[in-house]
């Protein structure tokens, strides 16, 4: 290595460290008033549709707490931080908001491969992680520890069992399943397939497509060929969920769809309108407070709420605030308290965590897509 | 200070990956694109061990090289009869050939679902929480391969690595078997990446096939692209960079609106200009 190397390395090293150094050891110190909670959200790469959606819900939450006098006299601060929906970067996104941002709480992270990446951190940091749309089922199913994991989104189970038992009042026998190959939607359709027993379903034909596949005619024609009462899909991205009903259409299928709460999402509908109708979905049973959430976004942003798990990171944000405002400092104690608390939700009435670290409360309803809106069946 | 040493193992993580892809890109001149897949195996073969066969850690990052190397002698052997772009797309295949089989070989993968849980390593009886008692580990075992490249790079064997990177046909006419040397370099550099999977798995904690697609093979290249090739310590200077660089444009007051963004068309326009003035690499004796 020349002179003129060395030096460029020297000066690389110095400039990195001392930036560093300055954050790692003397912003942490910087003494201020405000209470500090981290937004861990995909912004950018492929849950980014989610993470958006929900990073503006979550500062909508922040906002409204902030005008409304703080928490103990204090201003909550939101230090966001993009998880690029990867696994490492999650991880490393986390580790920043704990160790240099000194938060007391994270909002976060976007989408369930990359929250079980970052599930150690918390719980060897004793940090609480609150994610607006993870699967409790894939750490449970594991035996994974959730000392401080929590999650707002809708509980996967009880979401499919009311899908099922509605199903199965169809008259529904048979059903083909098509999902994305992403641990979200194989949790999914794993759940809806060991459950389909217990309602008299069968599951004839099954379908695990690449993520980000747009080419479903060939999958369609064979389930076609075996003609099931239903399909039950699970994609997470807005453009599968268009282009698989969509070619559905196309292809003349006849079969009813079945889908989880996640295709309840107002920009996908506004986009594709017309394709969802028919799609059967589970829901929580609608209350004032998704009304006033939809309507204080479109106030706010001046567009429908982005992604389907905006409402649950608005909950996310607001749930730990109370468990903040009730003296809750951080780690085991915030943990306790946050079991404890139960808030009036926008997603869910009656909001508050269960022993597994899911949202309790909440009846689910069985909805359709008509005409353009979302639309109760019962 | 938690924060600078979790990004101080990320980056020996791979600078241990970029020092050991410099050894058939730098050294040996062959364009490889599947580094992710070696990393994969070393990650999923110590994930598989330590969680279901109860196996030590040491034990299963030996059993990850030793199919990490197995997989590339393999792959050398059919790769050797291609040159240049021709090689670099069967490596690519490669690449997708071992992701596929980490995302739907379920039952023994979980596939998408992935392999949470992994413990971390135990040395001497006492099991590394610590994540700095996990950095020494790091740093260990990138001075070891740090130290064996260099002593391959500077070998007979890696003055006729270089010679195939020259010309390789001079070298036939030498006598040299260049297929061979192609194969060794191949599965040694693999069996490093196995280590760094190793790493991985053990300290994160939870892996899926995500971590181990082609763009991950991608950044591993521009890795040592940028560090330079041929150069064992541009590999790490490379990996401080790429690592370093994206964490540093988070403290950068960005508005918050667009930040995300931005941050990556920063990032990526920092990296087009050190290509600009340093095409060659900020360490590199060789340029592709």
């Amino acid at each position: 290595m020349n002179i003129k190397h060395t030096r460029v390395l020297i000066v690389c090293v110095a400039v990195i460290a001392c930036v560093f150094v300055y954050y790692a050891f003397v912003d942490q110190k910087q003494i201020d008033n405000d209470i500090r909670i981290g937004g861990a959200f995909g912004l950018s790469g492929n849950c980014a549709e989610w993470g958006e959606g929900e990073k503006m819900a979550a500062q909508m939450a922040v906002d409204e707490i902030n005008a409304s006098g703080g928490v103990l006299g204090k201003q909550v601060r939101m230090i966001i931080e993009d998880t690029q929906c990867e696994n490492k970067t999650t991880v490393n996104a986390v580790m920043k908001l704990i160790h240099a941002d000194n938060v007391v709480a994270i909002i976060g992270p976007t989408w369930g491969d990359a929250y079980q990446g970052a599930s150690a951190v918390f719980n060897q940091t004793k940090t609480v992680g609150i994610s607006p749309d993870t699967a409790m089922e894939a750490l449970e199913l594991e035996n994974q520890p959730i000392d401080y994991i929590f999650s707002t989104y809708a509980p996967q189970r009880k979401e499919i069992d009311a899908l099922q038992t509605h199903a199965a009042r169809m008259g529904i026998k048979t059903v083909a399943s098509v999902w994305d190959q992403d641990s979200y939607s194989t949790m999914m359709t794993r759940l809806f397939k060991d459950a389909a027993v217990n309602h008299g379903m069968q599951v004839v034909e099954e379908h695990e497509m690449p993520t980000g596949n747009q080419d479903f005619r060939t999958t369609i024609a064979k389930i076609k060929n075996k003609n099931p009462d239903a399909i039950f899909i699970s994609f997470l991205a807005a453009h599968t969920k268009a282009s698989f009903l969509k070619q559905a259409k196309d292809l003349g299928l006849q079969s009813r769809i079945l889908s989880a709460a996640d295709i309840q999402d107002e920009s996908v509908l506004k986009s594709f309108g017309a394709l969802m109708d028919g799609v059967i979905y589970t829901y929580p049973i609608a209350t004032s407070g998704q009304k006033t959430f939809k309507e204080a976004y479109y106030a706010k942003y001046t567009t429908e709420p982005q992604g389907p798990s905006a409402v649950n990171a608005y909950d996310a944000v607001r749930i730990l605030v109370a468990a903040l405002a009730s003296g809750a400092e951080g780690g085991e104690d915030l943990r306790n308290t946050l079991l404890r608390t139960r808030i009036k939700g926008a997603f869910i009435e009656d909001l508050g965590f269960n022993e597994k670290h899911q949202v309790g409360g909440g009846t689910f309803e069985v909805k359709t897509i008509r005409d353009g809106a979302f639309v109760s069946l019962q | 200070m938690a924060y600078l040493i979790h990004l101080a193992i990320i980056s020996s993580l791979y600078a241990i990956l970029g020092i050991s892809l410099n050894l058939v890109v730098g050294y040996a001149g062959l364009l490889s694109v599947t580094h992710a897949a070696f990393y994969g195996i070393g990650a999923y073969t110590t994930a598989l061990l330590t969680l279901y066969a109860g196996w030590g850690f040491f034990t299963s990052l030996v059993c990850g090289m030793a199919i990490a190397g197995c997989a590339a002698c393999g792959i050398a052997i059919i790769s050797g009869r291609f040159k240049g772009d021709y090689y670099a797309l069967v490596s690519f295949g490669f690449n997708i050939i071992v992701f596929s089989i980490l995302l739907n070989w379920q039952t023994l993968t979980r596939g998408p679902l992935g392999i949470p849980g992994i413990p971390r390593p135990v040395v001497l009886g006492m099991p590394l929480v610590q994540n700095g008692h996990f950095l020494l580990l790091a740093l260990a075992l990138l001075g070891v391969v740090y130290m064996a490249s260099e002593w391959i790079a500077r070998s007979p064997f890696g003055r006729a690595l270089k010679g195939i990177r020259e010309d390789e046909e001079v070298l036939r006419v030498f006598g040299y078997h260049v297929a061979t040397y192609k194969t060794i370099i191949c599965s040694i550099s693999a069996m490093c990446a196995a280590v760094a999977g190793s790493l991985f798995a053990s300290y994160i904690s939870y892996i899926d096939p995500s971590t181990f697609t082609l763009n991950e093979s991608i950044f591993i290249l521009s890795i040592i692209i940028l560090g330079g090739l041929a150069n064992m310590r541009g590999s790490i200077v490379g990996a401080l960079i790429f690592v370093l660089l994206p964490e540093l444009l988070r403290f950068v007051g960005f508005p918050p609106d667009i930040a995300a963004q931005t941050r990556q068309v920063v990032y990526g326009l920092i990296l087009i200009l050190l290509m600009m003035y340093r095409p060659q690499g900020i360490m590199g004796e060789y340029a592709l």
